[in-house]
Protein backbone atom coordinates (compact mmCIF):
# COMPACT_ATOMS: atom_id res chain seq x y z
CA UNK A 1 0.00 0.00 0.00
CA UNK A 2 1.55 3.60 -0.72
CA UNK A 3 1.37 6.83 1.33
CA UNK A 4 -2.14 8.49 1.31
CA UNK A 5 -2.52 10.69 -1.27
CA UNK A 6 -3.64 14.20 -0.66
CA UNK A 7 -6.71 16.07 -2.34
CA UNK A 8 -8.22 19.16 -2.71
CA UNK A 9 -11.82 19.54 -2.60
CA UNK A 10 -14.19 22.63 -1.50
CA UNK A 11 -15.80 22.71 1.79
CA UNK A 12 -17.69 24.53 4.78
CA UNK A 13 -15.67 24.80 7.89
CA UNK A 14 -18.45 23.73 10.40
CA UNK A 15 -15.90 23.88 13.73
CA UNK A 16 -12.48 25.87 14.72
CA UNK A 17 -10.96 24.98 18.11
CA UNK A 18 -7.58 26.02 18.94
CA UNK A 19 -4.77 23.96 19.58
CA UNK A 20 -1.42 24.36 21.05
CA UNK A 21 0.39 27.82 20.64
CA UNK A 22 -0.69 28.70 17.20
CA UNK A 23 -2.66 25.29 15.71
CA UNK A 24 -6.11 24.62 15.33
CA UNK A 25 -8.49 21.89 14.53
CA UNK A 26 -10.82 22.34 12.19
CA UNK A 27 -13.94 20.61 11.27
CA UNK A 28 -15.13 20.77 7.22
CA UNK A 29 -17.75 19.47 5.79
CA UNK A 30 -16.52 18.41 1.99
CA UNK A 31 -18.75 16.78 -1.04
CA UNK A 32 -17.08 13.80 -1.45
CA UNK A 33 -15.42 12.59 1.67
CA UNK A 34 -18.60 13.52 4.42
CA UNK A 35 -17.43 15.72 7.86
CA UNK A 36 -13.26 15.84 7.81
CA UNK A 37 -11.89 16.52 11.38
CA UNK A 38 -7.92 18.52 10.03
CA UNK A 39 -5.18 19.75 11.58
CA UNK A 40 -4.11 22.84 11.03
CA UNK A 41 -0.71 23.26 11.57
CA UNK A 42 0.34 27.23 12.62
CA UNK A 43 -2.35 28.15 11.08
CA UNK A 44 -2.84 30.85 13.80
CA UNK A 45 0.79 32.36 13.42
CA UNK A 46 1.09 35.43 11.62
CA UNK A 47 2.67 34.22 7.94
CA UNK A 48 2.49 30.85 6.38
CA UNK A 49 -0.57 29.25 4.63
CA UNK A 50 -3.36 30.46 6.55
CA UNK A 51 -2.88 34.10 6.96
CA UNK A 52 -4.15 34.36 10.77
CA UNK A 53 -5.90 31.25 10.85
CA UNK A 54 -9.06 28.99 8.94
CA UNK A 55 -12.49 30.71 10.44
CA UNK A 56 -15.25 29.27 11.27
CA UNK A 57 -18.56 29.46 8.64
CA UNK A 58 -16.87 30.49 5.05
CA UNK A 59 -16.68 28.38 2.45
CA UNK A 60 -13.68 27.64 0.42
CA UNK A 61 -10.61 25.55 -1.16
CA UNK A 62 -8.80 22.71 1.22
CA UNK A 63 -5.81 20.95 0.49
CA UNK A 64 -5.82 17.88 2.55
CA UNK A 65 -3.61 14.78 3.57
CA UNK A 66 -5.36 11.88 5.30
CA UNK A 67 -2.45 10.39 7.85
CA UNK A 68 -2.28 6.93 8.15
CA UNK A 69 -3.20 5.45 11.49
CA UNK A 70 -4.73 9.66 12.80
CA UNK A 71 -7.94 10.52 13.51
CA UNK A 72 -7.13 14.29 12.00
CA UNK A 73 -6.41 14.60 8.23
CA UNK A 74 -3.59 17.28 7.90
CA UNK A 75 -4.84 20.65 6.42
CA UNK A 76 -2.18 21.67 4.12
CA UNK A 77 -3.99 25.00 3.18
CA UNK A 78 -7.13 26.83 3.01
CA UNK A 79 -8.34 29.76 0.96
CA UNK A 80 -11.57 31.16 1.43
CA UNK A 81 -13.61 31.41 -1.59
CA UNK A 82 -17.02 32.86 -0.06
CA UNK A 83 -16.63 34.46 3.48
CA UNK A 84 -20.25 34.64 3.76
CA UNK A 85 -19.83 38.36 4.81
CA UNK A 86 -23.47 39.02 5.90
CA UNK A 87 -23.92 36.48 8.50
CA UNK A 88 -22.11 38.87 10.27
CA UNK A 89 -23.97 42.13 10.19
CA UNK A 90 -27.47 41.13 11.19
CA UNK A 91 -28.35 39.26 14.83
CA UNK A 92 -31.20 36.97 13.14
CA UNK A 93 -28.91 36.52 9.67
CA UNK A 94 -26.45 35.01 12.10
CA UNK A 95 -28.62 32.80 14.33
CA UNK A 96 -29.68 31.25 10.90
CA UNK A 97 -26.84 30.86 9.75
CA UNK A 98 -24.89 29.70 12.88
CA UNK A 99 -27.69 26.90 13.10
CA UNK A 100 -27.59 25.80 9.59
CA UNK A 101 -23.46 25.29 10.45
CA UNK A 102 -24.47 22.98 13.61
CA UNK A 103 -27.02 21.05 11.75
CA UNK A 104 -24.31 20.41 9.05
CA UNK A 105 -21.87 19.34 11.09
CA UNK A 106 -24.60 16.73 13.06
CA UNK A 107 -25.72 15.28 9.67
CA UNK A 108 -21.97 14.95 7.92
CA UNK A 109 -20.71 11.71 8.56
CA UNK A 110 -17.37 11.14 8.48
CA UNK A 111 -15.30 9.93 5.35
CA UNK A 112 -19.22 9.64 3.75
CA UNK A 113 -19.57 11.74 0.89
CA UNK A 114 -22.71 13.43 0.66
CA UNK A 115 -23.26 15.88 -2.28
CA UNK A 116 -26.23 16.72 -2.06
CA UNK A 117 -26.47 17.65 1.73
CA UNK A 118 -23.03 19.96 0.95
CA UNK A 119 -25.07 21.54 -1.66
CA UNK A 120 -27.62 21.92 0.98
CA UNK A 121 -25.65 23.89 3.30
CA UNK A 122 -23.54 25.91 0.99
CA UNK A 123 -26.83 27.09 -1.06
CA UNK A 124 -28.55 27.78 2.33
CA UNK A 125 -25.47 29.50 3.69
CA UNK A 126 -25.28 32.38 0.47
CA UNK A 127 -28.93 32.55 0.93
CA UNK A 128 -29.20 33.49 4.15
CA UNK A 129 -26.15 35.94 4.15
CA UNK A 130 -27.50 37.77 1.00
CA UNK A 131 -31.15 37.73 1.91
CA UNK A 132 -32.96 40.31 3.68
CA UNK A 133 -32.67 38.93 7.16
CA UNK A 134 -36.66 38.32 7.37
CA UNK A 135 -36.89 35.58 4.79
CA UNK A 136 -34.02 33.50 6.87
CA UNK A 137 -36.48 31.72 8.20
CA UNK A 138 -37.21 30.42 5.01
CA UNK A 139 -34.54 29.38 4.16
CA UNK A 140 -33.45 27.42 7.40
CA UNK A 141 -37.12 25.41 6.40
CA UNK A 142 -35.94 24.55 3.11
CA UNK A 143 -32.04 23.67 4.31
CA UNK A 144 -33.55 21.17 6.76
CA UNK A 145 -35.99 19.76 4.40
CA UNK A 146 -33.35 19.25 1.66
CA UNK A 147 -30.69 18.19 4.53
CA UNK A 148 -32.69 15.74 5.79
CA UNK A 149 -34.05 14.36 2.22
CA UNK A 150 -29.96 14.08 1.46
CA UNK A 151 -29.74 11.81 4.73
CA UNK A 152 -32.45 9.77 3.93
CA UNK A 153 -35.33 11.14 6.43
CA UNK A 154 -37.31 12.96 3.76
CA UNK A 155 -40.73 12.56 5.20
CA UNK A 156 -43.46 10.87 3.57
CA UNK A 157 -46.43 12.89 3.15
CA UNK A 158 -49.00 11.17 0.84
CA UNK A 159 -50.22 8.36 0.88
CA UNK A 160 -50.21 7.31 5.27
CA UNK A 161 -46.73 4.89 5.14
CA UNK A 162 -48.72 2.82 7.68
CA UNK A 163 -51.27 1.53 5.60
CA UNK A 164 -50.91 2.93 1.67
CA UNK A 165 -54.23 4.77 1.54
CA UNK A 166 -55.05 8.39 0.76
CA UNK A 167 -54.64 10.80 4.32
CA UNK A 168 -57.61 12.65 4.82
CA UNK A 169 -58.46 15.55 7.14
CA UNK A 170 -57.72 13.72 10.43
CA UNK A 171 -54.32 13.62 10.34
CA UNK A 172 -50.99 13.22 12.41
CA UNK A 173 -46.99 13.81 11.81
CA UNK A 174 -45.47 10.87 13.71
CA UNK A 175 -41.67 11.03 13.42
CA UNK A 176 -41.64 6.70 14.10
CA UNK A 177 -43.51 6.54 10.87
CA UNK A 178 -41.33 8.84 9.14
CA UNK A 179 -44.12 10.93 7.86
CA UNK A 180 -48.13 12.17 7.65
CA UNK A 181 -49.96 9.29 8.56
CA UNK A 182 -54.17 8.90 9.46
CA UNK A 183 -54.62 9.21 13.28
CA UNK A 184 -55.96 5.94 13.49
CA UNK A 185 -52.39 4.45 12.21
CA UNK A 186 -50.02 6.79 14.27
CA UNK A 187 -47.36 4.60 16.34
CA UNK A 188 -46.36 5.27 19.67
CA UNK A 189 -44.01 7.94 20.36
CA UNK A 190 -44.50 11.69 19.71
CA UNK A 191 -47.04 12.81 17.19
CA UNK A 192 -48.48 16.26 16.03
CA UNK A 193 -51.53 16.93 14.11
CA UNK A 194 -51.06 18.71 10.83
CA UNK A 195 -53.80 20.55 9.07
CA UNK A 196 -54.22 20.42 4.92
CA UNK A 197 -53.13 23.58 4.96
CA UNK A 198 -49.88 22.61 7.11
CA UNK A 199 -49.14 19.59 4.64
CA UNK A 200 -49.58 21.96 1.61
CA UNK A 201 -46.90 24.16 3.51
CA UNK A 202 -44.82 20.60 3.97
CA UNK A 203 -45.38 19.27 0.54
CA UNK A 204 -43.62 22.47 -1.02
CA UNK A 205 -41.07 22.81 1.28
CA UNK A 206 -39.80 19.27 0.11
CA UNK A 207 -40.75 19.43 -3.69
CA UNK A 208 -40.75 23.17 -4.55
CA UNK A 209 -37.62 24.36 -6.52
CA UNK A 210 -35.38 27.08 -4.83
CA UNK A 211 -36.24 29.87 -7.07
CA UNK A 212 -39.89 29.56 -6.32
CA UNK A 213 -38.76 30.20 -2.27
CA UNK A 214 -36.56 33.84 -3.11
CA UNK A 215 -39.86 34.63 -5.32
CA UNK A 216 -42.03 34.04 -2.51
CA UNK A 217 -40.44 33.37 0.91
CA UNK A 218 -42.95 31.57 3.18
CA UNK A 219 -45.53 33.28 5.33
CA UNK A 220 -45.63 33.83 9.39
CA UNK A 221 -48.09 30.66 9.10
CA UNK A 222 -46.32 28.56 6.76
CA UNK A 223 -43.17 29.23 8.66
CA UNK A 224 -44.44 28.29 12.14
CA UNK A 225 -46.26 24.47 10.28
CA UNK A 226 -42.81 23.96 9.50
CA UNK A 227 -41.02 24.94 12.37
CA UNK A 228 -43.53 22.68 14.26
CA UNK A 229 -43.17 19.71 12.25
CA UNK A 230 -39.30 20.14 12.18
CA UNK A 231 -39.34 21.07 16.17
CA UNK A 232 -40.91 17.26 16.44
CA UNK A 233 -38.77 15.31 13.43
CA UNK A 234 -35.67 16.61 14.02
CA UNK A 235 -34.68 15.83 17.98
CA UNK A 236 -35.80 12.45 16.78
CA UNK A 237 -33.74 12.18 13.55
CA UNK A 238 -30.48 13.47 15.83
CA UNK A 239 -31.76 11.36 18.62
CA UNK A 240 -30.95 14.80 20.52
CA UNK A 241 -31.87 19.04 20.37
CA UNK A 242 -30.25 20.23 17.71
CA UNK A 243 -27.67 22.83 18.61
CA UNK A 244 -28.22 26.60 17.41
CA UNK A 245 -32.09 26.24 17.34
CA UNK A 246 -33.21 27.52 19.94
CA UNK A 247 -31.20 30.87 18.90
CA UNK A 248 -33.60 31.32 16.21
CA UNK A 249 -35.66 34.03 15.58
CA UNK B 1 -2.20 -3.88 25.05
CA UNK B 2 1.05 -2.28 26.95
CA UNK B 3 0.47 -2.02 31.05
CA UNK B 4 -2.08 0.29 32.03
CA UNK B 5 -0.36 3.50 34.15
CA UNK B 6 -0.19 3.64 37.55
CA UNK B 7 -3.89 4.57 38.55
CA UNK B 8 -2.44 7.82 40.49
CA UNK B 9 -0.53 8.69 37.15
CA UNK B 10 -3.23 8.02 35.01
CA UNK B 11 -5.77 10.11 36.88
CA UNK B 12 -3.05 13.43 36.52
CA UNK B 13 -2.85 12.37 32.58
CA UNK B 14 -7.20 12.83 32.78
CA UNK B 15 -7.03 16.13 34.93
CA UNK B 16 -4.19 17.50 32.71
CA UNK B 17 -6.19 16.81 29.43
CA UNK B 18 -9.21 18.87 30.47
CA UNK B 19 -6.70 21.55 29.86
CA UNK B 20 -7.57 23.26 26.54
CA UNK B 21 -5.22 22.05 23.62
CA UNK B 22 -4.06 19.69 25.40
CA UNK B 23 -4.58 16.33 23.72
CA UNK B 24 -3.91 12.72 25.07
CA UNK B 25 -0.37 12.61 23.95
CA UNK B 26 0.70 15.85 25.56
CA UNK B 27 -1.00 15.28 28.92
CA UNK B 28 1.25 12.03 29.23
CA UNK B 29 4.21 13.76 28.68
CA UNK B 30 3.40 16.53 30.89
CA UNK B 31 2.62 13.82 33.92
CA UNK B 32 5.52 12.42 33.33
CA UNK B 33 7.52 14.91 33.98
CA UNK B 34 6.04 16.13 36.87
CA UNK B 35 6.55 12.56 38.52
CA UNK B 36 10.38 12.96 37.30
CA UNK B 37 11.03 16.19 38.81
CA UNK B 38 11.73 17.19 42.05
CA UNK B 39 9.34 17.27 44.54
CA UNK B 40 9.62 20.53 45.49
CA UNK B 41 9.32 22.34 41.78
CA UNK B 42 6.13 19.80 41.08
CA UNK B 43 4.61 20.52 44.21
CA UNK B 44 4.85 24.32 43.29
CA UNK B 45 3.17 23.87 40.09
CA UNK B 46 -0.04 22.97 42.78
CA UNK B 47 0.48 25.40 45.36
CA UNK B 48 0.67 28.29 42.47
CA UNK B 49 -2.56 26.76 41.13
CA UNK B 50 -4.40 26.74 45.03
CA UNK B 51 -3.17 30.52 45.18
CA UNK B 52 -4.20 31.68 41.37
CA UNK B 53 -7.54 30.14 42.12
CA UNK B 54 -8.13 31.62 46.10
CA UNK B 55 -6.39 34.77 45.50
CA UNK B 56 -8.50 35.75 41.91
CA UNK B 57 -11.65 36.71 41.44
CA UNK B 58 -14.03 38.81 38.76
CA UNK B 59 -13.70 42.39 39.55
CA UNK B 60 -17.03 43.49 40.40
CA UNK B 61 -17.20 46.40 38.00
CA UNK B 62 -15.61 45.09 34.43
CA UNK B 63 -15.57 41.06 35.76
CA UNK B 64 -11.61 40.90 34.67
CA UNK B 65 -9.70 38.41 36.73
CA UNK B 66 -7.83 40.07 39.51
CA UNK B 67 -6.75 40.14 43.09
CA UNK B 68 -8.51 43.21 44.64
CA UNK B 69 -11.85 44.52 43.50
CA UNK B 70 -12.38 46.47 42.10
CA UNK B 71 -9.75 45.91 39.72
CA UNK B 72 -6.30 47.89 39.47
CA UNK B 73 -7.78 49.75 35.82
CA UNK B 74 -11.19 50.35 37.62
CA UNK B 75 -9.46 51.66 40.29
CA UNK B 76 -7.07 54.26 38.80
CA UNK B 77 -8.50 57.43 38.44
CA UNK B 78 -5.95 58.25 35.81
CA UNK B 79 -7.95 55.52 33.46
CA UNK B 80 -11.28 57.55 32.28
CA UNK B 81 -14.53 55.57 33.13
CA UNK B 82 -16.61 56.84 30.44
CA UNK B 83 -15.06 54.83 27.92
CA UNK B 84 -15.79 51.41 28.06
CA UNK B 85 -13.76 48.48 26.10
CA UNK B 86 -15.58 45.33 25.88
CA UNK B 87 -13.44 42.18 25.18
CA UNK B 88 -14.57 38.44 24.91
CA UNK B 89 -12.00 37.48 27.10
CA UNK B 90 -9.05 38.61 29.90
CA UNK B 91 -6.21 37.50 27.49
CA UNK B 92 -7.84 39.88 24.57
CA UNK B 93 -7.73 42.39 27.59
CA UNK B 94 -4.02 41.75 28.11
CA UNK B 95 -3.07 42.15 24.61
CA UNK B 96 -4.96 45.93 23.98
CA UNK B 97 -3.46 46.66 27.72
CA UNK B 98 -0.05 45.37 26.32
CA UNK B 99 -0.98 47.55 23.27
CA UNK B 100 -0.43 50.89 25.52
CA UNK B 101 -3.09 52.77 23.42
CA UNK B 102 -6.17 52.68 25.42
CA UNK B 103 -6.79 55.22 28.12
CA UNK B 104 -10.27 53.69 29.28
CA UNK B 105 -11.59 50.85 31.13
CA UNK B 106 -12.86 47.78 29.86
CA UNK B 107 -15.65 45.28 30.38
CA UNK B 108 -14.64 41.43 29.86
CA UNK B 109 -18.15 39.47 28.82
CA UNK B 110 -16.42 36.07 29.87
CA UNK B 111 -16.85 34.55 26.31
CA UNK B 112 -18.54 34.96 22.96
CA UNK B 113 -22.15 34.24 22.05
CA UNK B 114 -21.72 30.60 20.15
CA UNK B 115 -25.00 29.22 18.84
CA UNK B 116 -23.29 26.20 17.57
CA UNK B 117 -21.63 25.44 21.08
CA UNK B 118 -24.91 26.16 23.11
CA UNK B 119 -23.74 29.79 24.20
CA UNK B 120 -26.33 32.29 24.19
CA UNK B 121 -25.72 36.08 25.00
CA UNK B 122 -27.45 35.30 28.42
CA UNK B 123 -24.15 33.03 29.25
CA UNK B 124 -22.44 36.51 29.11
CA UNK B 125 -21.86 39.09 31.31
CA UNK B 126 -24.24 41.75 29.62
CA UNK B 127 -26.64 42.60 32.24
CA UNK B 128 -23.47 44.41 34.44
CA UNK B 129 -22.87 46.15 30.71
CA UNK B 130 -25.90 47.31 30.36
CA UNK B 131 -25.81 48.31 34.45
CA UNK B 132 -23.13 50.54 33.69
CA UNK B 133 -23.61 51.72 30.15
CA UNK B 134 -26.45 53.84 32.05
CA UNK B 135 -23.99 55.31 34.61
CA UNK B 136 -21.75 58.15 32.90
CA UNK B 137 -20.39 56.23 30.15
CA UNK B 138 -19.90 58.37 27.20
CA UNK B 139 -18.94 55.84 24.14
CA UNK B 140 -18.77 51.85 24.58
CA UNK B 141 -15.94 50.21 21.95
CA UNK B 142 -16.64 46.55 20.81
CA UNK B 143 -13.44 45.07 20.25
CA UNK B 144 -14.15 41.05 19.86
CA UNK B 145 -12.47 39.28 17.21
CA UNK B 146 -13.39 39.57 13.54
CA UNK B 147 -14.46 36.36 13.21
CA UNK B 148 -17.76 35.05 12.65
CA UNK B 149 -18.86 34.42 16.12
CA UNK B 150 -17.12 37.44 17.92
CA UNK B 151 -19.02 39.40 15.50
CA UNK B 152 -22.53 38.02 16.21
CA UNK B 153 -21.19 38.74 19.95
CA UNK B 154 -20.68 42.55 18.96
CA UNK B 155 -24.61 42.32 17.28
CA UNK B 156 -25.47 40.77 20.54
CA UNK B 157 -23.85 43.40 22.77
CA UNK B 158 -24.92 46.41 20.79
CA UNK B 159 -28.61 44.87 20.67
CA UNK B 160 -28.37 44.69 24.58
CA UNK B 161 -26.90 48.31 24.66
CA UNK B 162 -29.46 49.95 22.29
CA UNK B 163 -32.17 51.22 24.97
CA UNK B 164 -29.27 52.92 27.08
CA UNK B 165 -29.09 55.36 24.02
CA UNK B 166 -25.37 54.45 24.93
CA UNK B 167 -22.84 56.13 21.86
CA UNK B 168 -21.83 52.10 20.55
CA UNK B 169 -18.64 51.78 17.94
CA UNK B 170 -16.49 48.84 16.80
CA UNK B 171 -12.48 48.82 16.13
CA UNK B 172 -11.48 49.73 12.54
CA UNK B 173 -10.97 46.56 9.88
CA UNK B 174 -6.91 46.73 10.17
CA UNK B 175 -7.55 43.21 11.69
CA UNK B 176 -7.93 40.47 9.34
CA UNK B 177 -10.38 38.11 8.94
CA UNK B 178 -10.12 34.97 11.34
CA UNK B 179 -7.20 36.50 13.21
CA UNK B 180 -7.41 37.02 17.06
CA UNK B 181 -6.65 40.24 19.25
CA UNK B 182 -4.41 38.15 21.32
CA UNK B 183 -2.38 37.56 18.42
CA UNK B 184 -2.32 41.07 16.71
CA UNK B 185 0.92 43.34 16.56
CA UNK B 186 0.27 46.57 19.43
CA UNK B 187 0.47 48.69 16.45
CA UNK B 188 -1.95 47.23 14.17
CA UNK B 189 -4.52 47.02 17.38
CA UNK B 190 -3.48 50.57 18.03
CA UNK B 191 -4.44 51.74 14.99
CA UNK B 192 -7.63 49.97 14.97
CA UNK B 193 -8.45 51.61 18.35
CA UNK B 194 -7.73 54.67 16.59
CA UNK B 195 -9.83 54.15 13.51
CA UNK B 196 -12.60 52.88 15.63
CA UNK B 197 -16.10 53.91 14.21
ZN1 LIG C 1 -53.02 4.97 7.51
ZN1 LIG D 1 -12.33 46.14 36.95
Amino acid sequence: MGAPRGYRTVAIVVRTVDFAETSQVVHLVTPEHGLVPALAKGARAHKGAFQGGVPLGVLGEADLLPRRGAELELLRSFRVTDGLRGLRDDVDRFAAGCYVLALLRDLARPALGNEALFLAGATALKAVASAPPPAAGTWVAVFEARALSATGHRPHLDPCPVCETEVGRDALFSPVAGGVVHRRCAPEGPVRPVSPADREVLARLYTARLPSFAAEPLGPAALRAARGVHDLFLPWVLEREPAGRRALA
Amino acid sequence: MADALPKSLEHLVERLSTLPGVGRRTAERLAHHLVRAPQAEALSIADAIREAREKIRPCSVCRAPAESDPCPICADPARDPALVLVVETARDLKAVEDSGAWKGRYHVLGGRVSPIEGVGPDDLALDALVARATEGVREVVLATNPDLEGDGTALHVEKALAPTGVKVSRLARGVPAGGSLEYLSKTVLAEALDHRR
